[in-house]
């Protein structure tokens, strides 16, 4: 297991994306699934800062595991804490002045990642996400 | 944030000179594109090909700008690929937004849409 930890600023989300994807090519992740995934840590790590954190400043710690059967990223914060998770929408889409500018993030993560939770225990969140690996998504 | 502009006879070439756009940078990018816009530019190309990563906050950036260049305008996003392409269709914004593989076939699409 590989951990990191960064202070809750957008800027310092791109460090952790390339920490995550130097771990994944060091484990012989293919291409394809670290990009996925990395957008999957990413819009994971801007909900903590926006959200759990909003106007404060915080840790975020991260951690990577790899074994032969799944790919495991856990981030812990101590913000506030989590309110309900939400699908990617599938109703029609509305006219351009009504589109969303934003309220991705839950939905990608749950799309891009085979099991998404996020637990909170006397303060602490732990978001934990989750990608099985077949053959062929490691490089051969 | 890098955006380098040409303007061409029919319309305005944007160029995102950066390999990734997420949420440090994504209101930046939105400002720059606003200030482009209101200097009378509403016929934008706007080529991605650089990027090899966005989220969805950038994405948010980028429907701004399509609303503020709305219906008197037209905007054209060229070269998104691998996993920025994917944002788009896992969003369904790629049934909002066109999306050209390549600058010239942005332009001949602009043709299109012109004629």
């Amino acid at each position: 297991m590989t951990q990191y930890s960064i202070v809750s600023d957008f800027s310092n989300v791109s460090i952790l994306a390339e920490q995550f994807t130097e771990f994944c090519q060091q484990n012989h992740i293919v291409t394809d699934v670290i990009s996925r995934l990395e957008l999957a840590l990413v819009e994971s790590v801007n909900n903590i800062i926006e959200h759990a954190y909003k106007d404060q400043s915080g840790m975020i710690d991260a951690s990577f595991l790899v074994t032969s059967k799944e790919l495991v990223i856990t981030l812990v914060d101590q913000g506030k804490p989590p309110s309900g998770t939400a699908l990617l929408d599938t109703s029609p889409l509305p006219d351009i002045n009504l589109l969303p500018e934003g309220g991705w993030g839950l939905g990608l993560i749950q799309t891009l990642t085979d099991h998404f939770e996020v637990s909170q225990n006397q303060g602490v969140n732990t978001t934990k996400l989750t990608k099985y690996l077949s053959e062929d998504d490691r490089v051969q | 944030m890098n955006l380098q502009i040409k303007n061409e006879e029919s319309f305005t070439l944007v160029t995102l000179d950066e390999t990734r756009l997420d949420a440090s940078i994504a209101a930046d990018f939105k400002k720059q594109m606003e200030e482009i816009i209101d200097a009378g530019n509403n016929e934008i190309i706007l080529d991605i090909s650089a990027l090899n990563f966005m989220d969805s906050s950038s994405l948010g950036a980028m429907v701004a700008v399509l609303k503020k260049i709305g219906t008197q305008g037209k905007l054209i996003i060229s070269g998104a690929s691998g996993v920025v392409l994917d944002l788009f269709k896992l969003t369904r914004m790629d049934q909002i937004f066109i999306l050209e593989k390549t600058v010239d076939q942005a332009k001949e699409q602009f043709e299109t849409l012109s004629a």
